[in-house]
C-alpha cells in the first residue's frame, strides 16, 4: 500500500531562503524535487508519515 | 491544499492532500478514467499524461506539483463519437489489445507528434521505450504511429464530411516520405 496521503506534511517553499529555513525547522524532512525514486517509494508505502520537501516550485 | 490548474484546456482545482498522486486525481476527483495503472513505480508508461507537453508518468507526480501547469490526458485526443486522428490510426492498425497500455502509447506518440516526429520506425520505436505493451502488440502500435505522422497533426480534428469525401481513395505519391 502507497502512503496515506492524508496524513503526509508536504511544504513547498517559495524561495531558496524559505526552503532553507523550513530544512532547518523539519530536519527530518525528505526533499523531492522530479520525485522519480521517491515517488516509487512513497508508492511502495516505504515513506509514510514523512514530511516532504517540495523543491520544484523553486524551478527557475 | 488547494490547486489549479488546466487539464485538456480549461481550468480545474482540486481541495485536498498535495501528495496524492496525479494519477488518481485525475481519475477520481476529476472523473477523468481514461487514465490507467499499470505498474504504478514509472516502468510501463500506461499512467501517461502530458504536463506542459512533456509525456510524463502520473503516478510519480504528487498533484501538489502540477500547480498552475498544464495536464492533457488522453480525453483531449477525440472523443467516442468524433475520434482524433492518432485514436483512428490506432483502430485501423489494429494497435489495441488488451487496452492497458493504450493511453499511454497515445499520449507518448501524441507529444512525438506534436514535436513533429517522423513516421521514422525507430525514432518511434525509441520513443515509445518507455511504454510497454505485455500483450507484445509492438509492431501495430509502431505502425499505427508511423500512419498518424504520415497525416499530419494529433490534435487535428477529423475533416468536415464535404472535405472528407474529396479525400483521394489512394494513397498520394510520396506520402511515405
Amino acid at each position: 500500500m502507497r502512503g496515506d496521503a492524508e496524513a503526509a506534511n508536504l511544504l513547498r517553499p517559495r524561495t531558496p531562503a524559505e526552503a532553507v529555513r523550513l530544512f532547518e525547522e523539519h530536519k527530518d524532512a525528505l526533499p523531492i524535487a522530479g520525485g522519480t525514486d521517491l515517488m516509487v517509494a512513497w508508492n511502495a508505502g516505504a515513506l509514510a508519515g514523512r514530511t516532504f520537501l517540495d523543491l520544484s516550485p523553486l524551478r527557475a | 491544499m488547494r490547486i489549479r490548474f488546466k487539464v485538456n484546456g480549461k481550468p480545474r482545482s482540486y481541495s485536498g492532500p498535495g501528495m496524492k498522486r496525479l494519477l488518481d486525481v485525475l481519475r477520481e476527483d476529476l472523473s477523468l478514467p481514461g487514465t490507467k495503472e499499470g505498474c504504478g513505480e514509472g516502468e510501463c508508461g500506461a499512467c501517461t499524461v502530458l504536463l506542459d507537453g512533456d509525456a510524463v508518468a502520473s503516478c510519480l507526480v504528487p498533484v501538489a506539483q502540477v500547480a498552475g501547469r498544464r495536464v492533457a490526458t488522453v480525453e483531449s485526443l477525440g472523443r467516442p463519437d468524433r475520434l482524433g486522428p492518432l485514436q483512428e490510426a490506432f483502430l485501423a492498425e489494429g494497435a489495441a489489445q488488451c487496452g492497458i497500455c493504450t493511453p499511454g502509447m497515445l499520449m507518448t506518440a501524441s507529444a512525438y507528434l506534436r514535436r513533429g516526429g517522423r513516421a521514422d520506425d525507430g525514432a518511434i520505436r525509441r520513443e515509445l521505450a518507455g511504454n510497454l505493451c505485455r500483450c507484445t502488440g509492438y509492431q501495430h502500435i509502431v505502425r499505427a504511429v508511423q500512419r498518424a505522422a504520415r497525416r499530419g497533426s494529433p490534435t487535428a480534428r477529423r475533416r468536415p464530411a464535404k472535405q472528407k469525401a474529396r479525400r483521394a481513395p489512394v494513397r498520394r505519391a510520396g506520402s511515405r516520405a
